[in-house]
């Protein structure tokens, strides 16, 4: 599988993770190009059945869902209602039986561009080894 | 068209030989319930165990089925049409009132616009149903003058295991092709009084029972009767009774995308849901009551008054799957005294 | 016991104090009980209380109009603390006519609930009928199937539950029956966008099935309603157990115990929560 290239996507609060994205990119910090970005406002917007409805995309191999840091929220308290979310999300698909990696989680600042393309890094180098997702599909 | 006999043995043969070349149905046990399946070999049929979960309509309805698929590239799109594989069917075991609903699906799907995709599957199926050996508590089908757990309403064959054998009669040509490509495995009808005997108490055991006398002149007039809002009460909105009731057949039709490839599907639906009658800003059933009201009238007044039957067979799905034991049954009394 | 609770169900209506009384009569099929509704003392005297009684009838105080009394097993009662701490009725629009109950029946058998039962005795009422009865700790484990399924692969996991979601009609028995779903468009009915498509197929069963039981997390109170609804007996009961046990283990939280008490998803803990085996 040394030529599959997957397709992620990221969903980004605006105010920290999707600055932080901006930041790697306009350090010229080179980072897979496997990851399409949606912005949401906050990581307390999203709803898991986002992450449902990429799988249900053609292609789509695998979510990252990334916001501040705990303490960070431009909200004050959307990401911490948000990690209780996907605390119980990453409970329900293991149960289900989708593979641990499909989706992974992050809290990336705006300052951090450099976390940001590592995260990108594992996230891709995980999923490749996963191999393309075929569930739901 | 003389009436036959197959030993038990015989018909296990013709079971195997029909599903060499052409697709047979007939109810299955999985896990802890009866489903017709497509069987490959007479082993997988049971002929003697509970009514169907699902009743008989899937074979010819299904509850998702692709009309069309299309693909897009730039701006063109392709439309590919749905092709039925145009094989014989043969459905094995059904239950007289499953058969029964047969023709009433016909009336509705050949009425004004012709339903190729019914129409099809029903033309290429016969249809051999069975006696009932056991009947269950819900079932009421003696209410409706010409159904019974041995009547041959939309059936081909009827078999009635008389023991050794089982009594074979013909209802249509259809059923008598069954016979005339299979002669070696009949025999010479014999042992009538045996078959009436057993159809008989068959009947018999059909315990529920419900007057439909002056049902429908009340449903005439009584849309406006607060008796509605009174027995729909406990009903929740799901769609237990619909989905599994063998004479429904409301559908809505979708069309599903991925990226570049589609299909237009139609799945069941039913009046009990809340969205079921939603159009653009407006929803003229906007409680439950008026749902389940649209279940009942459907069946025994607007039916009625099209095709001069009634959109029930007594099976007794309804009453056995709902959450909170709306009695069909009860309910028609409850009417017709009011 | 039907004697005492016929007479507080028709005080209750004659002095106005409710508009109805949700209750059990005799059922048409089987050993069936059926909820009924007294809206006068007359209706009341169609009431029974008997093993039969197994319906949540807080599935109809969400639904009804005005002042309701309800009769409520333990368990019921549960989800009425339930749909009280998510703002659906008032406290005060309820008059919880509790019943002290030693287990109920599905089929002639023992229901699967009340084999873990520990509200013999409800935990909040206005009326209680019968006698205490104490709930003794259950010998038995509450999560064994669920962990039979933790114990499978990954694949064997998804192929469990491909097989047994595929069954799956979509008839939504199980939703329209359970107390804490009351949302009046539910994810599945949505058009803009459509979340699930309406096709009934192996995928999309999975999927309405996932968010289904997430969106049940840290509010089933394990009533099992919805497993009993099921008329293609799907074991959803392991679906709601598996949540319920996680956000046990993660956040503390029980549902239907306490009435004040915040749902663990409306809530958060800055210290404790899961973070750091899980979020890069
Ligand atoms: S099965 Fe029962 S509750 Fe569900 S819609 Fe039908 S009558 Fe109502
Ligand atoms: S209405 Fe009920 S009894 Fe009548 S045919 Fe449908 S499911 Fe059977
Ligand atoms: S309107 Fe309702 S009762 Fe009539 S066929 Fe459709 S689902 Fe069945
Ligand atoms: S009640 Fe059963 S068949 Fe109906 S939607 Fe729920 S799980 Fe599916
Ligand atoms: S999800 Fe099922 S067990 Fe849980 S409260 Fe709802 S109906 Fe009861
Ligand atoms: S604004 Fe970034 S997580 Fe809330």
């Amino acid at each position: 599988m040394a030529d599959f290239e997957p397709k992620i996507v990221g969903i980004l609060c605006n105010w920290c993770s999707y600055a932080g994205a901006d930041l790697a990119g306009t350090s010229r910090l080179k980072y897979p190009e496997n990851i399409r970005i949606i912005k949401v406002p906050c990581s307390g917007r999203v709803n898991p059945l986002f992450i449902i409805k990429c799988f249900q995309q053609e292609g789509i191999d695998g979510v990252l869902v990334s916001g501040c840091h705990p303490g960070d929220c431009h909200y004050t308290t959307g990401n911490y209602y948000a990690r209780r979310k996907f605390a119980l999300m990453n409970k329900m698909l293991d149960f289900m039986g989708i593979e641990k990696g499909r989706v992974q989680f992050s809290w990336v600042s705006g300052g951090e561009g450099a976390k940001w393309a590592k995260v990108v890094e594992k996230v891709v180098a995980d999923i490749k080894k996963l191999g393309p997702f075929t569930k739901f599909k | 068209m003389a009436d036959k006999l197959i030993s038990k043995e015989d018909l296990n043969t013709l079971i195997d030989n029909l599903a060499k070349d052409i697709d047979v149905f007939a109810p299955v046990k999985k896990g802890d319930m009866y489903l017709y399946s497509k069987i490959s070999s007479s082993k997988d049929i049971s002929l003697n165990g509970k009514n169907t979960k699902k009743p008989l309509k899937e074979v010819f309805f299904g509850q998702s089925e692709e009309l069309i698929s299309f693909k897009t590239a730039k701006k063109e799109i392709e439309i590919i049409e749905s092709e039925e594989d145009g094989k014989k069917r043969v459905i094995i075991g059904s239950r007289p009132c499953d058969a029964a609903a047969l023709p009433i699906l016909d009336e509705v799907f050949g009425w004004d616009y012709k339903d190729s995709f019914y129409l099809d599957k029903r033309e290429r199926t016969t249809i051999i149903s069975i006696t009932c050996n056991e009947v269950e508590e819900s079932c009421f089908c003696t209410s409706f003058g010409n159904i019974s757990p041995s009547s041959k309403e939309g059936s081909d064959l009827l078999l009635t295991d008389i023991g050794e054998s089982f009594y074979v009669e013909v209802v249509t040509d259809k059923g008598d092709a069954i016979i005339e490509g299979n002669s070696n495995l009949f025999k010479k009808a014999e042992n009538i009084s045996q078959k009436d005997k057993r159809q008989k108490e068959a009947v018999e055991k059909v315990k529920r029972r419900v007057e439909l006398e002056g049902l429908k002149e009340k449903l005439d007039i009584n849309f406006e009767d607060p008796i509605w809002k009174e027995i729909s009460q406990k009903c929740l909105g799901c769609a237990a009774c619909t989905y599994l009731c063998p004479t429904c057949h409301c559908f809505d039709i979708q069309d599903e995308m991925k990226k570049s490839t589609g299909k237009r599907v139609r799945n069941w639906d039913s009046c009990a849901f809340g969205h079921f009658t939603q159009m653009p800003g407006h929803q003229p059933r906007t409680e439950q009551f008026q749902r389940f009201r649209q279940r009942v009238i459907h069946k025994f007044k607007y039916y009625v008054d099209k095709f001069n039957k009634t959109a029930c067979v007594g099976c007794g799905r309804c009453i056995e799957n709902c959450p909170v034991n709306m009695d069909i049954t009860k309910v028609i009394e409850k009417i017709v005294s009011s | 016991m039907i004697e005492d609770l016929k007479e507080k169900a028709k005080e209750l209506l004659t002095s106005k104090k409710v508009d109805v009384v949700i209750g059990y009569e005799a059922g048409t099929y089987k050993d069936y009980a059926s909820p009924s509704f007294a809206k006068t003392a007359k209706d009341v005297d169609r009431f029974v209380w008997n093993k039969n009684c197994v319906n949540n009838l807080a599935i109809y105080i969400t639904k009804a109009k005005g002042k309701v009394g309800i009769i409520a097993k333990g368990c019921d009662v549960k989800s009425i603390i339930g749909i009280i701490q998510e703002n659906q009725i008032n406290r005060e629009d309820v008059v919880i006519i509790g019943i002290a109950c030693d287990g109920v029946e599905i089929d002639g058998e023992k229901a699967d609930k009340c084999n873990f039962c520990d509200v013999h005795t409800p935990k909040i009422y206005d009326i209680l009928i019968g006698d205490k009865i104490e709930s003794k700790e259950s010998s038995q484990d509450k999560y064994k199937e669920v962990a039979e399924i933790e114990n499978k692969s990954p694949e064997e996991r998804w192929k469990y539950w491909k097989d047994t979601l595929s069954k799956c009609i979509r008839c939504y028995a199980c939703r329209q029956v359970c107390p804490l779903c009351y949302c009046d468009k539910c994810f599945v009915d949505t058009t803009v966008p459509q979340w699930i498509p309406m096709s009934v197929n192996e995928d999309n069963n999975m999927m309405f099935h996932m968010i289904r039981a997430y969106h049940m997390a840290s509010r089933c109170i394990g009533c099992g309603e919805c497993q009993r609804a099921c008329p293609m007996n799907i074991p959803l009961n392991i679906l709601s157990k598996k949540m319920t046990k996680e956000v046990e283990e993660m956040f503390g939280y029980t549902p239907g115990v306490d009435i004040e008490a915040k749902p663990a998803i409306q809530d958060f803990n800055k210290k404790e929560d899961p973070d750091k085996e899980f979020i890069m």
